[in-house]
């Protein structure tokens, strides 16, 4: 049982019939193809009423794969989009809750002209900074904001971007057991030549 | 979701909002939900 035996069936019933649907009725009908009506429900209650992410470190890792930071080492400071500006950077677009620039209220249409003492108005300036600190290390952010001079304190992160990695890839990975390496298997294995037309 | 429509949906909209931190696209989140809950079913 996969997604797709889930699309099927709902292309059958309200697709292909033109039958319209409501959020209920793919709910009882997951719970139909699946065989099993509670997991659907929570699965709904959980993701799509509510707003719960669900926990993908678990579910890649029935497939033998590892979500994990991909260059945990990596110094950053924001992720917001920075334009270079008379007299420093110009914060282009919002800063995201957990943004060390966040964190540091320095956000959207700010100027910062200076980090750990160095200027943002030469090219480079911000990679300077961001090549001798490591992530943990507090700067200082000088910047203006809405006409307003200012002092920020901002904790360095390390790159939180996430990739998944086969297990057996990593440093003391072992393979999947077979189990998980017959799930990915089936997982990602090539169907285009079951297709009907 | 429908009050953002006029801020997300290509709508004119001159108007700053903290919609990064706010909205995430249904493209995004299902594509998020439909790979976790193809990986609960199988």
């Amino acid at each position: 049982m996969t997604l797709d035996d889930f699309m099927r069936a709902l292309w059958e019933r309200h697709g292909r019939a033109e039958v319209p649907y409501t959020m209920a009725d793919l709910e009882r009908m997951l719970g139909e193809v699946s065989g099993d009506a509670d997991v659907p429900r929570r699965f709904f209650e959980r993701h799509i009423h509510g707003r719960e992410v669900p926990d993908m470190t678990a579910l890649f890792a029935l497939a033998g794969v590892r979500l994990h930071p991909a260059d945990p080492v990596r110094p950053i400071l924001t992720h917001a989009r920075l334009v270079a500006a008379i007299g420093g950077l110009r914060l282009a677009g919002g800063t995201v809750r957990g943004d060390p620039l966040y964190e540091a209220s320095v956000d959207r249409d700010d100027l910062v002209t200076r980090i750990a003492g160095q200027a943002m108005d030469v090219a480079g300036g911000l990679e300077r900074v961001l090549d001798r600190v490591r992530p943990g290390d507090t700067v200082e952010a000088v910047g203006r904001s809405r006409g307003e001079s200012y002092r920020a304190w901002a904790i360095v992160q390390g790159d939180p971007t996430l990739t998944a990695t086969p297990k057996e890839l990593l440093p003391g990975g072992r393979r999947p057991g077979a189990a998980g390496q017959a799930f990915r298997e089936r997982w990602l294995r090539s169907r285009a030549g079951e297709v009907s037309r | 979701m429908s009050r953002r429509t006029q801020f997300v949906d290509a709508a004119v909209s001159a108007d700053p909002t903290n919609r990064v931190n706010t909205f995430i696209t249904y493209y995004t989140w299902g594509a998020l939900l439909g790979l976790a809950r193809d990986l609960t079913l199988r």
